[in-house]
């Protein structure tokens, strides 16, 4: 065997059971979600059941301890459905939980793994701050050593599953002027005196997924609390957004599925001069288009999550099928909104909800520009060499 | 004690393929399923086991080796244990031989303790005779009550609530050992969790696999030789009635489909 694209049976039934969750769970309640902007714990709990919160984490710890390419179909199947709470799913999972078990010491994991395994508590990262977005390195939010540990001030911004989450991986600098060098990434817990959520943004789309403001003044976290090593956080945080990036390109993968799904069966239905809009030849291209990126950006996906799984390099993998699957979730939601007419422009029809939705992952776990600069380093490097 | 749980893979229904020279389902170009009512049958099983301490839940089949399939759908929503019954000598069993050949697979699995409850679905939405359930207990010898909407199980006594004619419904009682077949309004199934799954497809010591040796069939009453029906024809039957189709606006539609109705009586 050179190459083989089959799954065994455990992935299929997995894929069908999480489907028919995800039908008439999630799917009921997708569009109120979007609309009342709020998560829903309602269906946090139902997710919890499942195992959904704990997808990777290793069974002693409660989770079910999936490979990554069953957890990114698992990402994909809910995204399909409800984009957002693919959201608060996946970054609890890939950049909460992943760095934690991966990095953590065996006390941080036995206190922290099975409550988030189990989705009692929501997990978040935050590195993201009102100056430092792409540019890492410029994070302000600083950890004062004292005696027993640190003492975190600052302001975080755009934190996923901020105002609903009780475990937090917190970047704050422990050596300013050392730059990336500088970085440390701290547990903090929800309560923490002087820790408290700020603003919940209003969104565009993701809005089922809490997104809110964080704000540290003089935070004393215990020394415990660091996780990996002081001033190892950037290398944490870059290899986190690796594995993060798989879940948020799956997630596209979903969008564009979903699209592809409800345009090729409203076009199927829809007629006009009296015939079926499939047989204009102008929208089944456009639909031949969706299906093949979309199954491209899939493969992109399992080859990134394959060589994670199997402990290679694969950071130049990981931007590569978040770059794709983001571009083709914003192109096949697009064309699908052209296909549904005006009908695709009115919220009767979900469409709308995954067209809002799929402009993020362009832009969250580093934007396209970012992921541009990865594969292009990666390139020229290996030039270089 | 011990709850049985007779379950069965059926072919997804809308894609049935009938072979027409043996009037037999194609199975093989078929996918599988399991029978929709064996998930209630199952889901009590479960829910019984839940609400004491002394119960394990046992899934069995007979079928081809991809009815596995079915057996870990089970375990993976919490049975403890599965049979498949295999053996190139089942083949072509039909609903008497079915029944003897699980029958005496139970029989072996009990091993004379009379602790145990036997749940199956009303009926299979393939070969739909609903014979199985009720052939099973007449081999064993116990009581079997068909038909559940409602069924509970108070120490060795179980209670069953059933649908009668004209929308009545009725209540029975018996004790166990026992067989109850159910339908839908019985309960809600669960879905398995990730880790019903990977708990199913990765222990493998959880499923066995008996053959007409393990169960010591009697060779005459197993498979083609002790199936005294045979299938004579198996057809899509034609449409006999034309459609009718109304025409007008929405409210002569509607005036000429009451009228119609009525004429009928249907209304
Ligand atoms: C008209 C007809 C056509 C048939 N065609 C074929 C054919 O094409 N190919 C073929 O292989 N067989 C065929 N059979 C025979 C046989 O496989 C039956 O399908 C089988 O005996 C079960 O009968 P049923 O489907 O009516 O189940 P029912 O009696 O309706 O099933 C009720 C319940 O019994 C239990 N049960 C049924 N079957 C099993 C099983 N195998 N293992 C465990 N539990 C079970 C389940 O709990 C199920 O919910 C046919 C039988 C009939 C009557
Ligand atoms: C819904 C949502 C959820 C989020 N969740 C989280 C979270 O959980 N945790 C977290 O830490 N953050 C989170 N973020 C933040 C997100 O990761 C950042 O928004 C993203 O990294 C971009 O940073 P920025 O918004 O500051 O944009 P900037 O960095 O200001 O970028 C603006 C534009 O400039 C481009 N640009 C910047 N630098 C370069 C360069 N060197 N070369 C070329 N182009 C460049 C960018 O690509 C972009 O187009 C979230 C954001 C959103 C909207």
């Amino acid at each position: 065997m050179i190459l083989d694209f089959s799954h065994d049976e455990r992935y299929y039934f997995i894929k069908r059971t999480v489907r028919e969750f995800c039908e008439k769970v999630l799917g009921p309640t997708a569009e109120e979600v979007d609309r009342a902007q709020e998560f829903s714990w309602d269906n946090a709990k139902k997710m919890g059941e499942m195992g959904f919160w704990g997808i990777q984490v290793a069974p002693e710890y409660g989770g079910a301890g999936l490979d990554t390419i069953t957890y990114a179909m698992i990402i994909e199947e809910i995204a399909r459905i409800s984009a957002s709470e693919s959201l608060s799913v996946t970054v609890h999972n890939s950049v909460c939980a992943y760095p934690i078990q991966r990095w953590g010491t065996d006390k941080q994991k036995a206190k922290y793994l099975p409550k988030l395994a189990s989705g009692e508590h929501i997990g978040c990262f935050s590195l993201t701050e009102p100056n430092a977005g792409s540019d890492v390195a410029s994070i302000e939010t600083t950890a004062r050593e004292v005696e027993d540990g640190y003492v975190l001030n600052g302001n975080k911004v755009f934190v996923t599953n901020g105002g609903v989450g009780s475990t937090f991986l917190i970047g704050a600098m422990t050596a300013k002027s050392a730059g990336i060098k500088g970085l440390t990434i701290f547990i903090l817990e929800k309560g923490m005196k002087g820790f408290i959520v700020g603003k919940h943004e209003n969104k565009l789309g993701m809005r089922g997924s809490n997104t809110s403001e964080l704000i540290m003044n003089e935070v004393m976290v215990p020394r415990e609390n660091v996780l990996g090593q002081v001033n190892g956080g950037f290398k944490i945080a870059m290899e986190t957004l690796n594995a993060g990036r798989i879940g948020i390109a799956a997630q596209a993968v979903g969008i564009g599925q979903a699209a592809l799904e409800l345009s090729s069966s409203y076009a199927r239905k829809r007629k006009q001069f009296k015939r079926p809009l499939t047989a204009f030849q102008a929208i089944s291209f456009n639909l031949a288009d969706m299906l093949t990126e979309v199954e491209m950006a899939r493969l992109l996906v399992q080859r990134a999550a394959w060589k994670k799984d199997n402990h290679k390099p694969y950071a130049k993998d990981a931007a590569q099928c978040k770059l794709v699957a983001s571009e083709v979730a914003m192109k096949a939601t697009t064309k699908a909104i052209q296909i549904f007419g005006g009908y695709g422009f009115i919220k009767d029809f979900p469409i709308e909800r995954f067209f809002r939705d799929a402009k993020v992952t362009e832009i969250y776990e580093g934007t396209s520009e970012v992921m541009r600069i990865i594969i292009a380093q990666d390139l020229i490097g290996k030039l270089t060499r | 004690m011990k709850i049985i749980t007779c379950i069965k893979q059926v072919p997804a229904n809308s894609t049935i393929k009938i072979d027409q020279v043996t009037g037999h389902l194609v199975r093989e170009a078929t996918p599988a399923i399991l029978n929709p009512l064996d998930k209630h049958s199952i889901e009590l099983a479960l829910e019984i086991k839940e609400s004491r301490e002394d119960v394990e839940v046992i899934a069995i089949t007979m079928g081809p080796d991809q009815a596995r399939l079915a057996l870990l759908e089970a375990l993976s929503m919490g049975a403890d244990k599965a049979i498949l019954l295999s053996d190139i000598k089942f083949a072509g069993s039909d609903t008497l031989a079915t029944s003897y050949t699980l029958s005496i697979a139970i029989k072996k699995l009990m091993n004379d303790d009379d602790n145990y409850l036997i749940t199956c679905g009303a009926q299979a939405s393939d070969g739909e005779t609903g014979h199985v359930g009720p052939q099973v207990a007449e081999e064993l010898g116990i009581p079997s009550i068909t038909g559940a909407s409602r069924a509970s199980l108070d120490g060795d006594v179980l209670l069953v609530t059933r649908g009668k004619q004209a929308g009545k419904l009725e209540q029975i009682k018996t004790r166990l050992p026992a067989l109850v077949t159910v339908t839908k309004g019985v309960n809600k199934p669960r879905l398995p969790t990730l880790h019903g799954i990977t708990h199913a497809f990765d222990e493998g010591a959880l499923l066995s696999v008996w053959n007409a040796a393990t169960i010591d069939a009697d060779e005459e009453k197993i498979g083609m030789a002790g199936s005294k029906t045979k299938v004579s024809k198996m057809y899509t039957p034609e449409p006999k009635k034309e459609n009718i189709t109304l025409t007008g606006s929405p409210k002569e539609i509607a005036s000429k489909l009451a009228s119609m109705l009525k004429e009928k009586n249907y209304i």
